[in-house]
C-alpha cells in the first residue's frame, strides 16, 4: 500500500477503541457561509485529549445521539490538536441536525481516520493545490502545515473555484496565506455583477499558471469527483504525471474502520485506503458508471 | 524589429509554440504587439467582428447583456488564452462584451488579414485552425464543467 498511510495502525478494525465514540463538547461554531459553519470541538476527557493527534487529510466520525454519524475531515491546525475544527455543509441528517447545537452541547467523535496528504513528498518541489467548494477545508490542515515550514517547499499555489463569490470558504485567512508564502487565485463558475475576480472553473487558472516546475511539482486536489478528473486531465497537459497527484475522495460511510463496505470504491475501501488516494491508484474506478 | 519581436513571442505562447519559424514568421507579420489599459472595452457585443487577440498579460472579462440587468461577467481570461475567436472564423457579431480589469497586454490580429493567409497558404491555415479547434474544445469542455454544477448545494439543489 502507498506511503501516505497513516490509519491507526495499531488497532485492528475490531478493536473497541474504533467503535467507541469519545464525548466532544463544542466550544465555539463559526459561520462561514450560507449552510456550512465549522464546529470547534475539545475532547471532554483530558487523557482523550492528550493522545488524540491527526494528520492533514483525515477525518472524524461526528456522532449524534438519536440521529446518526457522519464522516467530516479534520479543517484545523495538525499542531493545535486542543481544538479540532471541522468544517460542516448542511447535506442530510446529521450536518442538519448539528445546525440545532450550540457551544457547550456535545457530540460523541471516533477518529482519526484515513489517509493523508503526503507532506513528505512536498518537500523541496512546488505544491499546487487545487480545490473547489467544500473542497477547501480538507485541504487546510495542509496549508498550516506547508506555511510553518515554508521554507522546505518550492512555489506554493491555491487554486480555488467555487460556485460563486458569496460562498468561497475561509476568506479571512487569505491575506495571512500570501503573507505566509502561498500564491492565491480564486474563481466562481457564476459570477454577479459587479464580481471583478476570475470567472470560470478552477482548471482554467491551472491551465494558465506559471511559476512551476511541472517535473518538481506535487498536485493535491479535492473537490467534486468530476471537477478532480478535469483538473488531472488538466495536469497532465500540463506535463505532470499520475503519481504527482493526489485527491481526497468521498462516499457513503458507516464503519469507517473498513469492515462495513458502504464506502467501497470498487477494491478500495475510502475509509480505510483513502480518503487520500494517488491518483494513479483510484482514476480508473473514478469513470466507473455507478460505483 | 517588431515582426522579430511578436515571433519570438508568439513562440513562447501555449497557443502558437511548436510552430515552424517560417509559419510564426508569417504570423507575426500580421499582427502588433498591443498594451490595453484596464477598465477599457476591447469590443462589444453586437460589434461586427473585426480582430483576434492573443492575450501574454493581464486580465479581460467577458460578460453578456442581460436585459434590465447589464453585462453579467461569464468568462475571464489571461495569459497565453484567446480572445475574440469568432472573427477569425466568420464575419458576424461579437456574442460577448470584452474589458480588460487589470492592464493588458497581447497580440492582435486582424481577422480579415488572418482569414486572408489561411486561405492562401493552407499549410498555417490548417495549424492556425486546428489550435482554434483546441482553444474552443477546452472552452466547451469547461463550460460543460460550468452547466453541470458541480459544487451546487445538496440543500438548495433543483430549487433555484
Ligand atoms: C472522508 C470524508 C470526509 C468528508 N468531509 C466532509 C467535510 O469536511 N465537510 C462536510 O460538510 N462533509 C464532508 N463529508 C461528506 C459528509 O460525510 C456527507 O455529506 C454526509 O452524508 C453528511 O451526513 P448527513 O447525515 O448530514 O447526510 P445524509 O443523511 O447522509 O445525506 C447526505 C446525502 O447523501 C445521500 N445519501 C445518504 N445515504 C446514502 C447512501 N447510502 N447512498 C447514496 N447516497 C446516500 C443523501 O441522499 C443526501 O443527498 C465527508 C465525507 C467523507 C467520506
Amino acid at each position: 500500500m502507498i506511503s501516505n498511510a497513516s490509519k491507526m495502525a495499531t488497532d485492528s478494525p475490531r478493536s473497541p477503541s474504533l467503535w467507541v465514540p469519545k464525548t466532544v463538547v463544542i466550544r465555539k461554531i463559526t459561520p462561514e457561509v450560507e449552510n456550512v459553519a465549522t464546529y470547534h470541538l475539545a475532547f471532554t476527557d483530558a487523557d482523550a485529549a492528550a493522545s488524540y493527534r491527526f494528520k492533514p487529510g483525515q477525518f472524524n466520525m461526528l456522532y449524534m445521539p438519536g440521529v446518526g454519524e457522519s464522516a467530516i475531515s479534520i479543517s484545523g491546525d495538525p499542531e493545535s490538536p486542543e481544538l479540532l475544527d471541522h468544517t460542516i455543509r448542511v447535506a442530510g441528517n446529521v450536518t442538519r441536525g448539528l445546525t440545532q447545537l450550540k457551544p457547550g452541547d456535545t457530540l460523541g467523535l471516533r477518529g482519526p481516520f484515513g489517509s493523508s496528504w503526503p507532506m513528505g513528498q512536498c518537500v523541496g518541489r512546488d505544491v499546487l493545490l487545487v480545490t473547489g467548494g467544500i473542497g477547501l477545508p480538507p485541504l487546510r490542515p495542509a496549508i498550516y502545515q506547508l506555511l510553518k515550514r515554508r521554507q522546505d517547499f518550492g512555489n506554493l499555489h491555491l487554486l480555488y473555484g467555487a460556485r460563486s463569490p458569496d460562498v468561497l470558504l475561509h476568506q479571512n485567512e487569505f491575506d495571512d496565506w500570501k503573507r505566509s508564502g502561498l500564491t492565491i487565485q480564486k474563481t466562481v463558475d457564476r459570477s454577479v455583477f459587479g464580481w471583478k475576480g476570475n470567472v470560470g472553473v478552477v482548471t482554467l487558472l491551472l491551465e494558465r499558471l506559471h511559476s512551476f516546475d511541472p517535473s518538481n511539482t506535487v498536485l493535491f486536489c479535492c473537490g467534486p469527483e468530476v471537477m478532480m478528473r478535469f483538473v488531472a486531465r488538466t495536469a497532465f497537459d500540463r506535463g505532470l504525471t499520475a503519481e504527482q497527484i493526489w485527491v481526497s475522495t468521498e462516499r457513503n460511510m458507516q464503519c469507517a474502520v473498513g469492515l462495513c463496505g458502504h464506502c467501497q470504491l470498487g477494491p478500495q475501501f475510502i475509509c480505510k485506503d483513502g480518503p487520500v488516494f494517488r491518483y494513479d491508484q483510484i482514476a480508473p474506478l473514478l469513470t466507473v458508471e455507478g460505483l | 524589429m517588431m515582426a522579430q519581436e511578436i515571433q519570438n513571442v508568439l513562440q513562447e505562447l501555449r497557443f502558437s509554440s511548436g510552430l515552424s519559424q517560417e509559419d510564426l514568421q508569417k504570423l507575426a507579420s500580421i499582427s502588433e504587439l498591443v498594451e490595453v489599459p484596464a477598465s477599457t472595452v476591447i469590443f462589444s457585443e453586437g460589434d461586427a467582428a473585426a480582430d483576434l487577440f492573443l492575450l501574454l498579460g493581464g486580465r479581460v472579462e467577458l460578460c453578456m447583456n442581460v436585459p434590465a440587468k447589464g453585462c453579467l461577467p461569464v468568462l475571464t481570461l489571461g495569459a497565453g488564452d484567446l480572445l475574440g475567436w469568432s472573427p477569425a472564423l466568420t464575419s458576424g457579431e461579437m456574442t460577448a462584451t470584452a474589458t480588460t480589469i487589470k492592464d493588458t497586454s497581447a497580440v492582435r490580429f486582424a481577422a480579415d488579414k488572418l482569414q486572408r493567409l489561411c486561405e492562401q497558404d493552407h499549410d498555417v491555415g490548417y495549424e492556425v485552425m486546428r489550435r482554434i479547434a483546441i482553444a474552443l474544445s477546452k472552452r466547451l469542455v469547461a463550460t460543460r464543467l460550468q452547466v453541470l454544477d458541480v459544487f451546487a448545494d445538496p440543500m438548495t439543489e433543483g430549487k433555484s
